[in-house]
C-alpha cells in the first residue's frame, strides 16, 4: 500500500508552519491574487517563498492555488504572478481554468498543473481527457462515491486527490453562482457570500409551504475517518482537508487524527478508536458525515432549522514554553479554565498527557482561581515537559 | 446580425419556416432543463426534417456524468455521431470520447457558469471545439469582448430562466421529508426574507436552482451583435415563448424585462463594496 499525502489547508505562513509540524505531507495556499477564498489573509509571494524553503526544508510541499474563474480582463499579470511562483519553487498550482495549462507550457514555466474540484470531475473519461492535456493530479469532484474513485484509478491510474474532510458546497463545485444572484458576490472568484446557510420560504404557487421549519440546503460537513483504508487501497494519492479560513487548533487536531490513524494503517497498527472520531466532531462547528462516499446524501446530511451550527471552548491554549526549573507550562490562553479542570495538552507526533489544573499563575506570579483573560500568558505545574506550540484543550476523554 | 436557435419546440413545424438558424434538443437520460426529452430515434426524425429546412440541430447533452453512466454514454455519443448533429457537452468525458472515436463532426462547449473569457474558449479550439455557450453570470461588454478575442463560434442565452445553481443533492425531497409532508411536484419557488426576492427551484436528475423572472436580453439586442442567441422554453409557457421568438426575430424591443448582469458587474473581492 502507498503512502499517500495528508494535505492540509493554511490560510497563512504561520499555520502552514503549524499545519506542517502537525504532519502534513504538503499544503496548499493562495496567494494575494487570482485564488478563491479571498477573505483569507492570504499570501504575499515573499511569503510563499519562505512558506516554501519551510516546507522543503522539512521535505514537504506546496501548492498554490490559481483557482479564479477568470474574467476576460482578470489574466493582468498572470504570467509573472506563475513565474514568481515558479521562482518560489511552489510544486504546484490548483487551478479549474483549463487555459492555464496552454499557458505555462507556452511560456515555458516548469510548474505542475493539479485540477481543482471546482471543475467537477467526476469520471474516468473526462479524467483522461485532462492527463492528455497535461494535468499532473486531479482533484476529484466531492460527489464521487469509493466506487466512482476505484473505477477511475483503474482505468485512468490517475495522481487523484481526494477530500477527506470539512465544509461542503451544496451544489458542484463551480456550478453554484447564488452568490451572485442574491449579494453580486462573484463565487467563482472568491466572494462566496455562502447562501447555502441561508434559510428561505418555500411556496407551491402562492401557497406556503414551510412552516417553522424554513427551507434550506445547507450541508453538513465531509468526514471520511472510518473510509481511509478504503481509500488507501483504492490508491487515492492524497488526501486533501479543506479549511482555509480554519484555526490553528482545528488545523493541528484534524491533522493530528488523520496522521495518527494513517501511519497506523501503513505500519500495520491502527484499531479503530471511537475517540478519533469524538475529537473530530468536538473541533468543528457542524455535524460532519461520510457524505457520497457510500451513498448519496439524503434527508440526513442536511441542516434544515436556522444555523444549527454549534460553538465550543473547548481549545484553551498555546504552549508558549517550559520552566523546567518550576516544572511550569508557560501558556497563552485562549478560553476559560478554573483550578481544578481536567486538561488535555496534545503536541505533533501523537504526544499527548492528561492532568488537572493544580494551580494557575498570572503574569504578576499571582495564584488566580480562573484562566478568563484570553491572550494573557499563565503558568500551570506540569511534571511532564511540554513543548513550545503544544495546544491544550479540555480533557473530554476522561 | 444575430442568428437564433430555440430550444425544443413542442410543435417544431410552427418554427421551421420563421427566421430561425437551428434547434436545440436534449437527449433523454444525458440531457437536463428541458420541457421533454428526445430518444435517439426520434433525434434522427428531427435531423431529417431540419436538414430539409436547412437547419442546424443541436444535441445538449449538458450534465456532469457519473462513473457508472460513462458506458452507455459512450454508445450513446457513438450513435448521435452518425446523425447530423452539433454536439454540445458539458463534462468533458463527452469530448474525450469523441476525440476517441474520431469524431468529425462540429462540437459545442456548454460552459454555464465556467465560461468567463476567451483564453478557456481559445483551449477549446484549439482541442476542435468550434462553438462555445458562456456564462450569463458577464456583463456585456465582458461578452463582447470575450467574442472579439476568439475565433470561437458565441452562443449566449437571450431569453429564459437562468440557471443559478446545480446540486446533485435531491433537495426537495430531502426537505419534504424531513417536515414530513407530500412532494407533489418537481418545481416550487423559494423566497429570501430579505428583499422577498422570488427564485426557483426543480428537482428531475439534478436539483436545479433558477432566477424567478424570465431573463430578457431584447432590449441589449442591438449591443450583442454577431452571437448566436439562444431563445429558452424551459419552464416557460408556449404561446409566451412563440410572441418573444417573434420579438426577437423582428427586433420589437421592449424594455423593463429581467436583465440579469449584462448591466450588471459581479464583485471580485468583498473589498470591492467599499
Amino acid at each position: 500500500m502507498n503512502r499517500p499525502e495528508l494535505l492540509a489547508p493554511a490560510g497563512d505562513l504561520e499555520r502552514l508552519k503549524w499545519a506542517i509540524d502537525y504532519g502534513a505531507d504538503a499544503v496548499y495556499l493562495g496567494g494575494k491574487e487570482f485564488s478563491l477564498r479571498s477573505n483569507a489573509k492570504n499570501f504575499s509571494l515573499e511569503e510563499i517563498k519562505e512558506g516554501c524553503e519551510y516546507a522543503h526544508e522539512r521535505n514537504k510541499k506546496v501548492y498554490v492555488t490559481v483557482n479564479i474563474l477568470f474574467h476576460e480582463n482578470d489574466t493582468n499579470g498572470l504570467i509573472e504572478y506563475l513565474k514568481h511562483l515558479e521562482e518560489c519553487k511552489v510544486d504546484a498550482i490548483i487551478s479549474s481554468d483549463l487555459f492555464i495549462l496552454d499557458l505555462i507550457k507556452k511560456e515555458k514555466i516548469n510548474i505542475e498543473f493539479h485540477l481543482s474540484t471546482q471543475k467537477s470531475s467526476l469520471n474516468s473519461e473526462a479524467v483522461k481527457f485532462y492527463l492528455k492535456n497535461g494535468v499532473k493530479r486531479v482533484v476529484l469532484a466531492r460527489e464521487c462515491s469509493l466506487e466512482d474513485m476505484k473505477s477511475i484509478k483503474i482505468r485512468t491510474n490517475a495522481d487523484m486527490e481526494v477530500f477527506i474532510h470539512g465544509a461542503m458546497c451544496m451544489g458542484y463545485s463551480g456550478r453554484c453562482t447564488l452568490s451572485n444572484y442574491f449579494t453580486n458576490r462573484d463565487s467563482n472568484r472568491g466572494a462566496c457570500a455562502q447562501i447555502c446557510r441561508w434559510v428561505f420560504d418555500l411556496y407551491d404557487g402562492d401557497e406556503k409551504v414551510s412552516n417553522e421549519t424554513k427551507f434550506s440546503f445547507a450541508p453538513k460537513d465531509q468526514q471520511l475517518l472510518l473510509y481511509i483504508k478504503e481509500l488507501m487501497e483504492i490508491g487515492v494519492n492524497s488526501f486533501k482537508i479543506e479549511g482555509r479560513m480554519k484555526s490553528v487548533y482545528y488545523l493541528a487536531t484534524i491533522l493530528s487524527v488523520y496522521r495518527k490513524v494513517i501511519d497506523g494503517i501503513l505500519d500495520g497498527t491502527y484499531k479503530y478508536d471511537p475517540l478519533d472520531e469524538i475529537i473530530l466532531r468536538r473541533c468543528a462547528n457542524r455535524e460532519s458525515l461520510p457524505q457520497y462516499v457510500k451513498e448519496f446524501p439524503g434527508v440526513n446530511e442536511q441542516y434544515y432549522m436556522d444555523r444549527e451550527e454549534k460553538t465550543n471552548q473547548d481549545f484553551l491554549g498555546v504552549v508558549l514554553g517550559y520552566d523546567k526549573e518550576t516544572k511550569e507550562i508557560i501558556l497563552e490562553e485562549r478560553n476559560y479554565f478554573s483550578v481544578g479542570d481536567k486538561i488535555n495538552i496534545f503536541g505533533p507526533g501523537n504526544r499527548s498527557i492528561f492532568l488537572d489544573v493544580k494551580y494557575i499563575k498570572n503574569e504578576d506570579g499571582n495564584l488566580v482561581e480562573n484562566a478568563n483573560h484570553p491572550r494573557e500568558v499563565l503558568r500551570i505545574p506540569c511534571t511532564t515537559e511540554v513543548s513550545v506550540n503544544d495546544l491544550i484543550r479540555v480533557d473530554f476523554i476522561n | 446580425m444575430n442568428k437564433f436557435y430555440i430550444t425544443n419546440p413542442s410543435d417544431i413545424d410552427r418554427y421551421i419556416n420563421l427566421d430561425v438558424s437551428g434547434f436545440i434538443f436534449g437527449i433523454e437520460k444525458f440531457s437536463s432543463e428541458f420541457n421533454s426529452y428526445l430518444s435517439l430515434d426520434e433525434i434522427s426524425l428531427m435531423c431529417d426534417k431540419c436538414k430539409n429546412n436547412n437547419k442546424d440541430i443541436i444535441i445538449f447533452l449538458n450534465r456532469l456524468y457519473f462513473e457508472s453512466e460513462i458506458d452507455e454514454l459512450r454508445e450513446t455519443i457513438k450513435e448521435l455521431s452518425k446523425l447530423n448533429v452539433i454536439i454540445g457537452f458539458t463534462d468533458d468525458s463527452v469530448l474525450n470520447i469523441l476525440d476517441e472515436i474520431g469524431f468529425k463532426g462540429e462540437s459545442m462547449l456548454i460552459a454555464n457558469h465556467l465560461g468567463t473569457n476567451s483564453y478557456t474558449l481559445d483551449f477549446y479550439l484549439n482541442r476542435g471545439v468550434k462553438n462555445a455557450y458562456i456564462s450569463t453570470e458577464i456583463t456585456i461588454d465582458e461578452i463582447n469582448e470575450i467574442n472579439n478575442h476568439t475565433n470561437s463560434n458565441i452562443f449566449i442565452k437571450g431569453y429564459g430562466y437562468l440557471n443559478m445553481a446545480t446540486s446533485s443533492r435531491k433537495l426537495l425531497t430531502n426537505y419534504f421529508m424531513f417536515i414530513n409532508k407530500n412532494k407533489d411536484k418537481n418545481s416550487y419557488t423559494f423566497k429570501d426574507f430579505v428583499t422577498s426576492k422570488e427564485f426557483k427551484i426543480v428537482e428531475e436528475y439534478n436539483s436545479n436552482f433558477y432566477t424567478g423572472d424570465v431573463y430578457n436580453s431584447i432590449e441589449f439586442i442591438d449591443k450583442l451583435d454577431n452571437l448566436n442567441i439562444i431563445l429558452d422554453n424551459y419552464m416557460i409557457d408556449e404561446e409566451v415563448f412563440y410572441k418573444e421568438v417573434n420579438n426577437f426575430i423582428n427586433h420589437n424591443i421592449s424594455e423593463g424585462n429581467y436583465t440579469g448582469f449584462l448591466d450588471k458587474k459581479t464583485v471580485y473581492k468583498v473589498e470591492d463594496y467599499e
